[in-house]
């Protein structure tokens, strides 16, 4: 059994982890850091049932998404589930790497990273369904094991790999989506002639 | 979201035993050249995934390994990939405010205070 005096010197430390994942899931700085502190008052309630020498991270994040689903899913405005059946595989990669004119070695894919901004890459991630971006955030940004997502949504193992397959799909066609509205790639995207010397 | 939608896709990452990209035990494959043939793009492909997320066996990964080494448009998938994760997760970090911290710890403390019934003032 643990020992609730320990808990804050063992949970302390992940608390920027567990904050920019509220955050995503949140949407919003000010709910964000409502979620955390519900989540440490819940696990420090609850230590004792936690099995010291276990893994610590993975027991909080599934206290915070408890805590997210129970608290604040019904505030949330609902994205539409994009239907995701046309949407292939590596899409980004596709569209960038097969479009018109992208040839001769030149790194279209590349170009495209360091065009995307923050303000694209937190939208993107916040368009997606709940689902998929919870199972995407733990596995792209955390780096959690499937068995160990599992743990934590407390799905089987077959339906985190189907939510991060769908969702990273559907992330990288908001990445694309975003990035051609704002004429960061497709049609309208110009690339700079390069600097004459 | 409705389960359904999600069952009508499954991945199906138990079957690497038996993969076609399989070497060992396969008479076909007899010099370690062939390797990389014997892996196809399709195959590297599906288990990209699988392969950055380190849910695959060592046989499959030594022989995916072996096929991206030598083929260059799957290295290139690969790393578009790899770099597009680490450019979400660098995006996603950030630290936990100073008064967040203050808060959760003094919130801490008070629930401490309760449970030892020693309510400090």
């Amino acid at each position: 059994m643990a020992d609730q005096a320990h808990f804050a010197e063992l949970a302390m430390p992940l608390m920027s982890s567990l904050y920019s994942a509220a955050l995503r899931m949140t949407r919003n700085p000010s709910d964000a850091e409502d979620l955390v502190q519900e989540a440490y008052l819940r696990a420090y309630r609850g230590f004792g049932g936690f099995t010291e020498g276990t893994n610590l991270k993975a027991w909080m994040y599934r206290i915070l998404t408890n805590t997210f689903i129970n608290n604040y899913r019904a505030k949330q405005r609902r994205p539409t589930e994009t239907d995701l059946d046309d949407v292939e595989d590596l899409y980004l990669y596709h569209r960038v790497h097969d479009a018109p004119g992208n040839g001769l070695g030149t790194s279209a894919e590349d170009d495209l990273m360091s065009r995307l901004g923050d303000a694209e890459i937190t939208e993107a991630l916040e368009s997606l369904s709940e689902n998929f971006r919870i199972a995407v955030l733990l596995a792209d940004v955390e780096g959690f094991s499937y068995a160990e997502i599992a743990e934590i949504l407390d799905v089987p193992i077959g339906t985190v790999m189907s939510r991060l397959h769908r969702g990273r799909k559907a992330l990288q066609k908001a990445l694309y989506d975003f990035a051609v509205d704002r004429g960061l790639a497709g049609e309208r995207f110009v690339p700079k002639e390069p600097a004459s010397s | 979201m409705s389960e359904r939608s999600e069952s009508n896709e499954s991945i199906d990452a138990t079957d690497h035993g038996s993969s076609p990209g399989s070497v060992a035990g396969d008479p076909q494959n007899v010099c370690g050249e062939a390797a990389s043939l014997h892996l196809d793009c399709g195959a590297a492909l599906r288990d990209l995934y699988g392969y950055l997320d380190g849910e695959i066996t060592e046989e499959r990964r030594a022989d995916i390994r072996f096929h991206i080494e030598a083929c260059g448009p799957c290295l290139e998938a690969f790393d578009f990939e790899v770099e597009l994760r680490q450019l979400v997760a660098r995006t996603c970090q950030c630290e936990a405010p100073e008064s967040l911290r203050e808060r959760v710890a003094r919130a801490l403390g008070e629930c401490e205070n309760d449970a030892g019934g020693e309510a400090v003032g």
